[in-house]
This record gives structure tokens, sequence and C-alpha cells, in this order.
């Protein structure tokens, strides 16, 4: 079988295109550049999913989009898992993709492995590193990801199938502006009859305690050993116009929401300053929170490995530390 | 109403911890639970039969033998009957030969409502739960932090995204995973779980299963580990202890900086 081009699926939500899609536009770009160095020509071909995207189409382009399919219906206005499966298993069946990345979101993670399955090739999850494969005549993506809580990272390789499929997750790539030429978009053509009924009764917004980690500038997270000074570190949080976020062990604490956990298994975050507090860093912490800027720890254990990812390392109580900012502010 | 559910045994990785020398994973010592989101599918299924007495739960694991350990706890919590997946030649899958192996074993069963965690945290993949629902061409709902309401023809659940909440409702036969946030489990029964400790628990293996060598375990899978390593952390940067002044005055500076940024 003839398979070419990386594709990436670019979900839309009642119109919203997420930002995920577009940092995995620009990281299939870099994939490009390796592939062309092995004299494997590529492109980067967006799947825009939704009902009225055709907005989206040159903000993919100017990501890194080369070519841009549009799947347009009404049924897809929200991403259902019976309706998106079927658009993305038909485009692979289709164009036959040598690479289809999918954003690692509620979203991604309910369909990419329905897709996978239905069109027979093997699937990784929440990949936070990739590149071709530098051996000579592979055309293998590496694809990079944590287990063991972080503790431990394996890369994965899809050796017999096609596509080669990952998801990943959002905030691990940044979208570059690659802008490159808006050009007609292929439209594809989609029928689909529904046969698994879900009726949807109501949506809500869910109530966050700190605000959007993911758009946060500056993020101020706290430990387990925080769980009796949350008000104090909200406090401060507010005071320097940051957000407040909490470690796994501070979640678990029960004194605040699993809504501002960062870390593996919470939200991954890339502030430009990150103010960890009585944090140890424990891997699943770590992996979310690393690609900060900047990141400053304060913690009364000189051993903690939180010190290990820090700009700035300050050994004593992160209350009384902060108490003596305040000053200076 | 008969409910199935997907259980896992996995090290409990939080204890899990890198010897900074070898530059492997420490195991020794770790202990075995059931994975947090799993055991939330448990409850859910006993809080249905808790409603619906007639309920039947089922538990099917697939692991190594000593997770007949595991099965005895679940008895403890009141599931009806619990059996392992267990053959040499269904080791090393992944998800896609995982998924496979369960479906096989599920379809020797009636259900009607299909449970499992929304993913392990030994492996987070999220993908197991999906891809039986796909095998088995079942409807699917993911990320589910509560049931609202049971019928004998439809569950009606509440979704969790990332920003949002979502109630739905679906019809059976389908498929749901859970997350254990919002769902506290309960405690086992000291008479059940002394009763456990008599039963049988039967096994499947590949001749239950009528599973080809081919498409299970290692064998069987599309995709393959090419090297596992531990993270290399980066270096110390800038270390203040002793003087909180000093701290404190470089502290501001920095925020100083991005709040001017």
């Amino acid at each position: 079988m003839n398979v070419k081009d990386i594709y990436v699926y670019i979900e839309v939500r009642e119109q919203t295109a997420l930002d995920v899609g577009f940092q995995l536009l620009s990281l299939s770009q870099t994939l490009k550049e390796q592939y062309a160095a092995k004299s494997i020509a590529q492109d980067v071909v967006a799947v825009l999913v939704g009902h009225n995207v055709e907005k989206h189409i040159k903000t993919c382009h100017d990501y890194g989009a080369d070519k841009v399919v549009v799947v347009d219906h009404e049924v897809l206005n929200f991403p259902t898992t019976e309706a998106v499966t079927h658009a993305l298993t038909q485009v692979i069946k289709t164009f036959n993709p040598e690479c289809f990345l999918i954003g690692a979101t509620v979203v991604g993670r309910d369909i990419a492995p329905r897709v996978a399955a239905r069109v027979a090739t093997g699937l990784t999850a929440d990949a936070t590193h990739l590149e071709v494969d530098p051996a000579d005549d592979s055309r293998l993506l590496l694809m990079t990801r944590p287990a063991f809580g972080g503790n431990l990272y394996g890369t994965i390789i899809c050796p017999f199938s096609y596509p080669q499929m990952s998801s990943i997750r959002p905030e691990v790539f940044v979208k570059v502006l690659y802008e490159r030429p808006v050009v007609e978009p292929i439209r594809f053509d989609f029928s689909f009859t529904p046969k698994h009924t879900i009726e949807v009764l109501e949506r809500k917004v869910k109530h966050k305690e700190g605000g959007d980690l993911k758009k946060a500038h500056m993020i101020l997270a706290g430990g387990r050993s925080m769980a009796n000074h949350v008000e104090k570190l909200q406090e401060f949080a507010s005071s320097i116009n940051a957000t407040f976020a909490a470690s796994r062990g501070l979640v678990e604490s029960g004194k605040v929401g699993k809504d501002i956990q960062v870390g593996q298994t919470g939200t991954s975050v890339r502030p430009a300053l990150y103010i960890a507090c009585g944090i140890s860093g424990a891997a699943q912490h770590t992996a979310g929170m690393e690609n900060a800027q900047t990141i400053i720890a304060i913690n009364t254990d000189p051993e903690a490995s939180i010190f290990q990812f820090s700009h700035l390392g300050v050994v004593g109580d992160a209350v009384e530390v902060l108490k003596e900012v305040q000053k200076y502010l | 109403m008969k409910i199935i559910v997907l259980v896992k045994q996995v090290p409990n990785t939080t204890e899990i911890k890198v010897d900074p020398i070898k530059g492997t994973l420490i195991r020794d010592g770790v202990d075995s639970i059931i994975n947090p989101d799993d055991r939330a599918s448990v409850e859910c299924a006993l809080m249905i039969k808790d409603q619906f007495p007639e309920t039947h739960v089922r538990v099917l694991t697939m692991g190594p033998k000593q997770a007949v350990g595991m099965l005895q706890e679940l008895y403890g919590m009141g599931v009806d009957e619990c059996s392992l997946i267990n053959d040499a030649i269904f080791a090393g899958a992944d998800t896609w030969a995982t998924s496979l192996t369960l479906s096989k074993a599920i379809a020797l069963y009636e259900y009607d409502l299909i449970l499992a965690g929304r993913q392990a945290i030994d492996g987070d993949t999220a993908q197991v739960g999906p891809q039986v629902a796909e095998w088995l061409d079942l409807p699917q709902v993911t990320y589910v932090s509560s049931i609202k309401e049971v019928t004998d023809k439809n569950i009606t659940v509440v979704k969790s995204y990332e920003d949002m909440e979502e109630v739905c409702r679906v019809s059976f036969p389908c498929l749901i995973t859970t997350l254990a946030d919002q769902i506290k489990p309960r405690l086992g029964n000291f008479s059940l779980v002394w009763e456990s400790n008599q039963r049988e628990i039967p096994i499947l293996t590949s001749v239950e299963l009528k599973a080809d060598p081919k498409e299970v375990g290692l064998k069987g899978s599309l995709t393959q580990v090419k090297k596992t390593f531990v993270k290399s952390v980066s270096k110390k940067g800038q270390m203040i202890k002793d003087d909180i002044e000093l701290a404190a005055k470089t502290i501001a500076d920095i925020i100083h900086q991005n709040n001017h940024a």
C-alpha cells in the first residue's frame, strides 16, 4: 500500500478549534523536515472536522498545514464518539496517511482508540516526544511516552500497520507561525447513519476554582505539605496575579479540587513562571510542569527532587519564604 | 441486569522510585493495588446492584496468577462472580491485543452494561475501554464521574470534559469508563471477605477463549516497545539556603520581571 503524509485531527467543539490541533500541525512540520532529510517527501495535512469550520482553514495553514481536508456536517458540530470515529476512519481509508496525530483531549482519547481499532493499526497514547527513526531506510516514527507515573519512559514503534498513530497531550508542543500558503481545501464527502444513540440532556461549564491553568502566565502551586496553608498560598498567588494550582498530593488531601491539579494525570502547563511550594517533585508532577520557562522551588528538604528541575531552589518553609517575599513586592 | 466490570491489578506507581545510580525502577516492596479508576467501576456496579438486587456483577481481569488475591478482595466488596484471564501467550500485549482478548472473554457471557476504569495508573493509556467497545460494536461513554439514574433500559451518567460536564443517557448494551475522583468505593464486608477465601476463581485460558496465538499477547500486538529508559533529570539550578532575605529578594525580582514582560 502506498502511504503518504502526516495527518492531524483538528478538534472543533461548537465552532471553537482547540489549540492542540495547531500545536500538532507545527510539530508535524518538524517531522516533515526529518523525513525530508531522508529524501522522503511528506505533506502536513490538517483534518478539520466540525460544522461551519471554514474560518479555521487559514489558521491551519498558519500553524503548519500544507493541505486541509474539511469534513463539515451538522452532526459534527460537537464531536461525538460515533460520528468523529466514522469521519476519521473514512479519511484514513481514503487517503492512506503515513502518520496520524490526535490531540489527547477528553474527545481525542475517546475516539483515537476506536479509530485505531477500526483501521487495524497500533496507537501510542500521550506521546511526549516524536521523531523520525534516524536509521537508514526506516520510515518509523519513534513515539516516546511516560509510564509508571512518569518514572519510566518507553519509545514505541508501530512497524506492521498504517497509519502510525499517536495521541499527544495539549501544551506538550508549541504552535509555530509557519504561515504556509492557503490552498483550496479538500472537501470530504461525509455520509453517516448513526447507530448508537446517546442522548445529551445537558452541557454545562464546570466550576473552576483556579481559572484556566493552561493559559496562566504565572502559576503558584502547593504540595501535600501545604494542606493547612492553602488560603495563604491562594492569597499570595492572587497578589502577584498568578493562578493557584496543586500537586496530586494536595488534591488527595481533599483541600482543593482536582481541576487545579498539575501533572501527568492532571493538566500539563507551560507558564512563564512556575513557583512550586512544598512540592517534592514526583515524576508524576514534574511531567506536567517541567516545560515552564522559569521554575522556582521552595522546599524544606534540601534533597527534594523538585530541585533537579528548578532554575532557582530555595531551602525553607514556603509559607515563611513567601511572607518575606511580600516585603519586596 | 447483567454487568461485567473490567479490572486491572497495578503496581502502586506513587510508591515507585528511581534508583539514581542504576537508572532503573525500584519495584521491590511496591505493593499491587486495584487500579483506582477500575475500583470506581466496581463501586458503580455495586450501587446498581443495591438498587436492583437481582443484578449480577461479574468481574473480569487479565493478568498474572497473583491477581487472584485482588479478585478475592472484590468478592469481599460484594461482586457475584470473578474470573481471571491468564495464559502465558497473553503476556506482553499492547492495547490492541489486550482489548481483543478481553472482548473474547466478554463474549462468553451475557451483559447489559460493561464498566471499566478510564485508565490504569501503570500505563495511563485510556485505550482499552474504547477498543473493547469497538470490538463489541457498543456505544461508549468515557470519563464518567458519576451515575445519575439507571433503569432497566438505559443509564444516565455525568461525563467530565476539561471545562464542562455533560449529562447523557445511553441505552443498554453499552460500555462506560469511570473516573475515581468522585466515586468512593465501599470497604469489604468482613464475612464476605472470609467466605471469599474459600471460593475458587475460574481461570480463562486461550482454550476457553478460542484465541489464536498469533492475535494475542506480544505476537498479536501492533505496537512494540523499542526501548525503555529512566528519564535523566536536568542539572540543578541556583540554590539558596540559610539566607531567607536573599531568597525573598530574588524571588520578588523574578516575579517583577514576569509581571512586566
